[in-house]
């Protein structure tokens, strides 16, 4: 049974190797696309939202940020300077609230506040709560 | 998970989809692996000490079955197996070592 263990490596290896882009976002989406179309199985959606969707999650969820910070940063600069000063920026979801904090610096916004998991550790920030701009969701 | 639940964000998952999920989850060549590891915590001898191992392994699986959690929620339960596992390719590769 010498054989065994190498064999065992190299099945593991190649099995991954075969799976990867169902994990790590390696292809581009028209890629995965193609690569989804060939699976012999079907990925089964576990959120509702996937439904609508043509990929999952870690690869759809890479669009739309940057248009999504830009509307922010529009209904920000339209407000009146002195409320702008007490405006929080509040993501609905982690997504949202990263986006902001990440994208929004270079359109001139502040980090977000958010309550979605361990993101509310970041607090209201200096905000009173009066007027506050919502990321995603209903309010 | 209740709040999650109540939320309606999710296509809970049956059992056999669970499963399925947990297949795929740990890519499918390596099924043998984690099966016989977990098996090895229940059918060996030597492992007697350690079977709590294997009913925490059955265990995990359960609870996110009933409570309809992600599939990636039990990826953590593997280690062990994958540990076991490699008592049992071991053995298998030295008999009588």
């Amino acid at each position: 049974m010498s054989w065994l263990k190498p064999a065992v490596v190299t099945l593991i290896l190649l099995g991954t190797l075969a799976l990867l882009p169902l994990v790590v976002p390696v292809l581009s989406p028209e890629n995965f696309l193609r690569y989804q179309a060939k699976l012999p199985f079907k990925i089964q959606p576990d959120e509702k939202s996937m439904l609508a969707e043509p990929m999952p999650h870690y690869y759809s969820w890479s669009f739309g940020w940057e248009e999504m910070v830009l509307a922010v940063a529009k209904a920000y600069e339209s407000m009146p300077a002195e409320e702008r000063a007490d405006t929080a920026i509040f993501g609905n979801d982690f997504g949202a609230a990263g986006a902001i904090d990440l994208i929004g610096p270079k359109y001139g916004l502040p980090k977000a506040i958010g309550g979605h998991q361990s993101y509310w550790l970041w607090g209201p920030r200096h905000y009173s709560g009066q007027t506050i701009i919502l990321v995603g969701g209903t309010p | 998970m209740r709040n999650i639940r109540a939320s309606g964000r999710d296509i809970p998952f049956t059992p056999l989809g669970y499963m399925r999920a947990q297949i795929l989850l740990m890519t499918p060549v390596t099924l043998p692996v984690w099966v016989l590891g977990a098996l090895y915590f229940f059918f060996r001898q030597e492992a007697k000490r350690f079977r709590i191992l294997g009913w925490t392994f059955i265990g995990v699986l359960a609870v996110f079955i009933v409570l309809h959690g992600k599939d990636y929620y039990a990826a953590p339960v593997y280690p062990m197996a994958l540990a076991s596992d490699a008592i049992v390719i071991e053995q298998l590769w030295r008999p009588n070592g």
